[in-house]
């Protein structure tokens, strides 16, 4: 637990930090970079499998930047940190960086295909022990977590407030598929696949 | 915005609370003898060197009319509890299920209440029948020796499950629905396959014919033969205080967590594939009474392994599969039996035809998800005990 609540400081700080840069900028009445925020429940399985037969907590905070500026066919670099509540597994911190195609329909609903990759560092959900080998007895210890890699895609459907009025915030259901490699035997477990299925908003501050 | 930013950090500090289990360990104050062995000064060295090298707790047992007996432990039953491990605690058996179930189907044979060519579709509802690979032309012969070419239950789609809902419990026709309506690996009596779904419609035949596979179990093998100390789990709620904690290295790094309530949770819930927790002793006494013919007339015939493929032979150890036993060859010598391979949990139970040797490993560290562990039980654990033997 020490260590997921070093992990919840540094998620507040970035938080704290996103805040303050997207108040100091001034390129345009809005802040270039908009605040992602996606809460939504964690699943094991292929995507769309499994996805709400158990509540395990997802949430991220993130931003994009923009590549083009084409309204309708947009193209982004989108990045967040997450944190994953999952009693069975393990809970996780993760780190992804995704490459975002959005398609905007003329309705302001936009559909969104992402390809990304990522780390996550993943803790036991039960307290471990080691052999202390000088006296062949157990020793609680601390858990510092396990380091994988994630490749993954994303999909959205959401709705754009901001091409109709003057309120720059998007709705969305996402569902982000990933394949956390490896998780517990290379051999016989080399991948862990799981999903998480999310309500995402994105705001942009004004300056 | 602080609003949805205060109910975020709620619901992560809320996510973040979990239970340890702590498991019903008691220390049994075990005060057997059984140490007549001329051998056992080397084996307790055994098996103190495999608990200081990836098993958190371990019992043995090594019967040998000739030597004598050997019954020791080392190693923990209860880590948070510092309970040493003794040969009087109870442990999970797994597939060890698959030998006793084969023993009632010869029981029933030899009452010429089913044969072993008989379709498996003359007992069971076609309703089952229908949705099983193969269901129409399997034998009970074919199940018994797992050449149905069904595939197995423990596959990707039921792993999956498992990490969404660990403890769920599953009824037999819950666990089959996990084959149904898949294609057959191969023919129905060709190809060897191991499978949990055929010991599962086995479970089922015993079900139907007998009306209650756990009573079955019971008035046919543990109480006839005294099996004081085994028992079917029946629901996690009931189990026995000496039943040993289970623990898992999920990273093969050394590090241990307690997943006594998964491991009990699934004895209990793989209903048709598991459910059997025993002692060292009982085992030894269930084996021996199955190979010298006091439980059915044709333990030749259980023996009559047939070779099991390459490739499972250098990852599962066993050569050979009969009547749910598996012949096991590690260096020239035949043993029979069967393992038993779980999350936090593992068992060996096998019987020397030619010495009339009994050998018992009962541990409580999880080798299902680790080749390295189940290398070490299945394969050089056996190998050292030969080479202290012979």
């Amino acid at each position: 637990m020490v260590t997921l609540r070093k992990y919840l400081l540094i998620f507040i700080g970035l938080l704290g930090v996103h805040i303050s840069i997207a108040q100091d900028a001034n390129a345009s009445s809005y802040t270039k970079f908009p605040l992602k925020i996606a809460i939504g429940n964690h699943a094991v399985g292929f995507p769309f499998q499994n996805s709400f037969n158990a509540f395990n907590l997802h949430l991220s905070l993130g931003t994009e930047l923009g590549l083009n500026k084409n309204l309708k066919h947009s193209l982004f670099l989108s990045s967040d940190l997450g944190y994953i509540s999952n009693g069975v597994i393990g809970s996780s911190i993760n780190l992804n960086v995704d490459f975002v195609y959005r398609y905007t329909h003329k309705t302001n609903f936009f559909l969104e295909t992402a390809l990304g990759i990522g780390m996550l560092n993943q803790f036991h959900p039960r307290d471990i022990y080691a052999l202390n080998e000088s006296d062949g007895t157990y020793d609680k210890i601390s858990d510092n977590g396990t380091i994988a890699s994630l490749i993954g895609f994303k999909t959205a459907l959401g709705y754009d407030f901001s091409k109709k009025t003057d309120f720059p915030f998007r709705i969305a259901f996402s569902h982000h598929f990933f394949i956390q490699t490896a998780y517990f035997d290379l051999r016989n477990f080399p991948i862990m696949p799981q999903s998480s299925s999310n309500i995402l908003i994105s705001y942009k501050f004004k300056k | 915005m602080k609003i949805l930013i205060i109910t975020v950090l709620f619901l992560f500090m809320a996510s973040s609370c979990t239970d340890d289990y702590v498991g019903p360990n008691i220390d049994t104050n075990c005060s057997l003898s059984n140490q007549t062995h001329t051998k056992s000064a080397a084996l307790k060295n055994l098996l103190d060197a495999n608990t200081k090298d990836g098993f958190v707790g371990m019992t043995v047992l090594v019967d040998d009319p000739k030597e004598g007996q050997w019954l020791g432990s080392s190693g923990y039953a209860s880590i948070e509890e510092n309970i040493k491990m003794n040969p009087c605690h109870i442990h999970h058996t797994a597939s060890l299920y698959k030998t006793f179930i084969a023993t009632v189907v010869m029981q029933l044979v030899d009452e010429n209440e089913i044969a072993l060519d008989d379709k498996l579709s003359d007992y069971i509802s076609l309703e089952i029948i229908d949705k099983i690979p193969n269901g129409n032309s399997i034998t009970i012969l074919d199940l018994l020796q797992q050449r149905t070419g069904i595939p197995d239950i423990f596959e990707v789609e039921f792993i999956t499950d498992f990490f969404n809902n660990q403890t769920k419990t599953y009824s037999i026709e819950e666990l089959l629905e996990y084959v149904y309506v898949k294609e057959p690996l191969s023919e129905a009596g060709t190809t060897f396959q191991y499978s949990d779904a055929n010991y599962s419609l086995l479970t089922l035949l015993i079900n139907e014919i007998e009306g209650n596979h756990i009573e079955a179990l019971k008035s046919r093998i543990f109480e006839p033969l005294n099996l004081n100390h085994t028992y079917f789990l029946e629901k996690v709620s009931e189990i026995p205080a000496a039943l040993s904690n289970s623990y898992w290295d999920r990273y093969n790094d050394g590090k241990y967590e307690n997943n006594s309530d998964v491991q009990t949770s699934l004895t209990v819930g793989l209903r048709g594939s598991d459910g059997i927790v025993s002692s060292a002793e009982d085992l030894m006494k269930f084996m021996q009474a199955l190979a010298k013919g006091n439980l059915v007339n044709g333990f030749s015939q259980m023996i009559n392994c047939l070779d099991v493929p390459a490739a499972i032979q250098k990852n599962e150890v066993y050569s050979g599969y009969g009547l749910g036993i598996m012949r096991v060859n590690i260096s020239g010598e035949n043993w029979y039996g069967h393992f038993g391979n779980h999350i936090g949990s593992g068992a060996i139970m096998l019987y020397n035809l030619d010495r009339d040797i009994t050998i018992v490993a009962l541990q409580n560290t999880g080798t299902f998800f680790s080749d390295e562990i189940k290398g070490k039980f299945f394969f050089q654990l056996l190998g050292d005990i030969e080479e202290i033997l012979f």
